[in-house]
């Protein structure tokens, strides 16, 4: 009953409360109550304080709330620039690393790798716990750490790349080899030594396999040998013996009233000749159409050579014109050594390759021979032989007429004239190289070509036509 | 014992519906006398709205506390790492003779400011 009381009391009391008020608030709207003022103005002040603590409020957890996501801001940033520059870190050292075999730890689990791995964890873990010297573990790229295996520093083994299988097993020589290493000699030495380790080791599985291989013996014509060239290492061998017979021919012969120049250009020319057999490879072709070239057949023609007529004398070896054709044609070789004929001629050109031996005739100039052919007749008349001799010797004991250069010039001279007439009429180029060619003989400096027109030597346009015309004169 | 009842009803009806009356009678009032103030809000429906604006505040608060706190703890750890990583770092540096990079000047200072963070954590 009490609360009831109690609660329609205080219901009672609200509702007069209320009704009262309304009255009150009514008649203030009528405006027929005039006590309202203040107390309007009362209620207006409280409601504005109130709102503006609200606004203060506000206004403080707002601030703090930036303040909050200002300061998260910045820490994001700074994180960022830190997580840079420590990846840049990172990764200079784990290069320096790798530089020394460190392998990157692999999310792989592969057999190989899973060694790697295993080592590299570990050895990472080592260095932070133990600080072991960096330079060992440098060197030392896979050291395994305690829990792996107990391995001081050393050099790397296979195991440690996981090679084991690679491993040959090892035995040690036996003490009675080695000492019987040491009684051998030394070249006996090496096949025991070598061979016994062999015998030793497991030989590897993957070994030599000789069955499909078929040593043959090379075939003659794999060393260039075949019947149409026999005959070439016959003029080859042929020439070997001659250059030995030759050089004691040189020794031998004296020099009696001969030219050194001629002599000398003669040893030249005999050795080439010779060489020509023992030297290969042959000299490139000197393609010079209208230039005649002496052919093997018929020695007439002749070319700018210098090669003195007294020649013939000259063992029959090396008369052997030089075919420009490349082709060594070997019955003609033969041919032109059987024929000790006329002028052999011999081309000046495998001459110019070889800067010839300075003479030591002084040039004298033909007109000055003339003039002094005039005061001293001896010396335009009698050709003497030439004989091949050796210049020093020459001119040590040449003492005829006193005037040994002037003697041999005069010579050559003659021989030239007599070669002359039979040069082929050059065109332009052609005389120049005919003039440097007469030029090179270092004789005659002022001679100049006398090209002869000779009706049976005509020029050949073409080189082709040219190299036969060489060959046929 | 109903009537009453149902007399006090009535009674709180009729206050009720008077109060509402005045209300739209004095909004009415100053719409039509006080045109230019007529603008403003009526404060009692700024407070209303405000105490509104407050309760809203209030459940927001507490929806985002926990996220707050997550926060918080982020930041500690992420603290806490770079701090280990600057370490190794360096203890590695040490050990490899490695010339790294030295820190500029904004590396530093947000060396400094993790610092800080972590201090007042």
């Amino acid at each position: 009953m009490d609360p009831i009381r109690s609660f329609c009391a205080k219901l009672r009391s609200l509702a007069v409360t209320l009704d009262s008020e309304t009255a009150r608030l009514q008649r203030a709207l009528e405006k027929e109550d005039s006590d309202f003022e203040g107390y309007a103005v009362r209620i207006l002040h409280d409601l504005n304080s109130e709102v503006r603590t609200l606004k203060d409020n506000v206004n403080i957890l707002l601030d703090k709330a930036s303040l909050e996501s200002q300061e998260s801001i910045g820490f994001i940033k700074a994180t960022k620039v830190l997580m840079k520059k420590t990846s840049v870190d990172i990764i200079k050292i784990r290069e320096l690393f790798q530089k020394y075999g460190y392998n990157p730890r692999a999310k792989k689990n592969s057999a190989v790798e899973q060694e790697a791995i295993d080592s590299k964890p570990e050895s990472t873990r080592d260095e932070n716990l133990q600080k072991p010297d960096v330079k060992d573990d440098m060197s030392n790229p896979v050291v395994p750490s305690s829990s792996v295996s107990e391995k001081i520093p050393c050099s790397p083994q296979l195991s440690d790349f996981g090679l084991e299988r690679y491993l040959i097993s090892q035995i040690p020589p036996n003490p009675p080899q080695a000492v019987n290493n040491h009684k051998k000699e030394p070249n006996m030495l090496t096949p025991s030594s070598s061979q016994s380790p062999v015998e030793v080791l497991k030989t590897p599985k993957c070994a030599l396999n000789m069955d499909d291989f078929e040593c043959v013996t090379p075939k003659l014509e794999h060393f260039g040998i075949s019947e149409y060239t026999v005959c070439l290492n016959e003029d080859y061998t042929m020439g070997l013996k001659n250059v030995k017979n030759k050089s004691e021919e040189a020794v031998e012969t004296e020099p009696v009233s001969s030219n050194s120049t001629t002599a000398s250009l003669i040893n030249q020319q005999l050795e080439k000749n010779d060489d020509e057999y023992t030297k290969s490879p042959l000299a490139p072709t000197f393609c010079t159409p209208g230039l005649k070239i002496p052919s093997t057949k018929n020695g007439t023609a002749l070319v700018s050579t210098d090669y003195p007529l007294s020649k013939t004398n000259s063992s029959s070896n090396d008369l052997e014109m030089k075919d420009y054709t490349l082709v060594l044609n070997s019955d003609k070789c033969f041919e032109s050594c059987a024929e000790a004929s006329s002028s052999p001629v011999i081309s000046s050109y495998e001459n110019l390759l070889r800067t010839p031996t300075p003479p030591k005739v002084t040039t004298i100039p033909e007109d000055i021979l003339q003039i002094l052919s005039k005061y001293n007749p001896n010396l335009a008349t009698t050709p003497v032989a030439v004989k091949a001799c050796h210049p020093a010797k020459h001119s040590l004991l040449d003492v005829k007429d006193g005037t040994s250069e002037m003697l041999a010039t005069r010579k050559l001279v003659k021989s030239l004239r007599r070669t002359d007439h039979l040069l082929v009429p050059f065109s332009g180029w052609q005389a120049q190289i005919a003039q440097w060619l007469t030029g090179n003989r270092g004789l005659v400096a002022g001679q100049g070509l006398r090209p002869t027109s000779h009706p049976t030597h005509t020029e050949q346009p073409a080189a082709g036509a040219g190299l036969a015309s060489g060959q046929n004169g | 014992m109903e009537e009453e009842v149902d007399k006090l009803e009535l009674m709180f009806q009729k206050a009720d519906s008077d109060l509402d009356y005045i209300q739209y009678r004095l909004e009415y009032e100053i719409k039509t006398n006080h045109p230019d103030s007529a603008g403003e809000k009526n404060p009692v429906t700024l407070l209303q709205e405000l105490s509104a604006i407050k309760s809203r505040y209030q459940t927001l608060q507490a929806r985002f506390k926990p996220i707050a706190d997550e926060q918080k703890e982020i930041k500690s750890r992420i603290c806490a790492t770079f701090n280990k990583t600057m370490a190794m770092i360096q203890e590695l540096q040490k050990q490899t003779d490695l010339e790294l990079s030295p820190m500029t000047e904004e590396e530093k200072t947000a060396v400094e400011q993790l610092k800080s963070h972590m201090s007042d954590l």
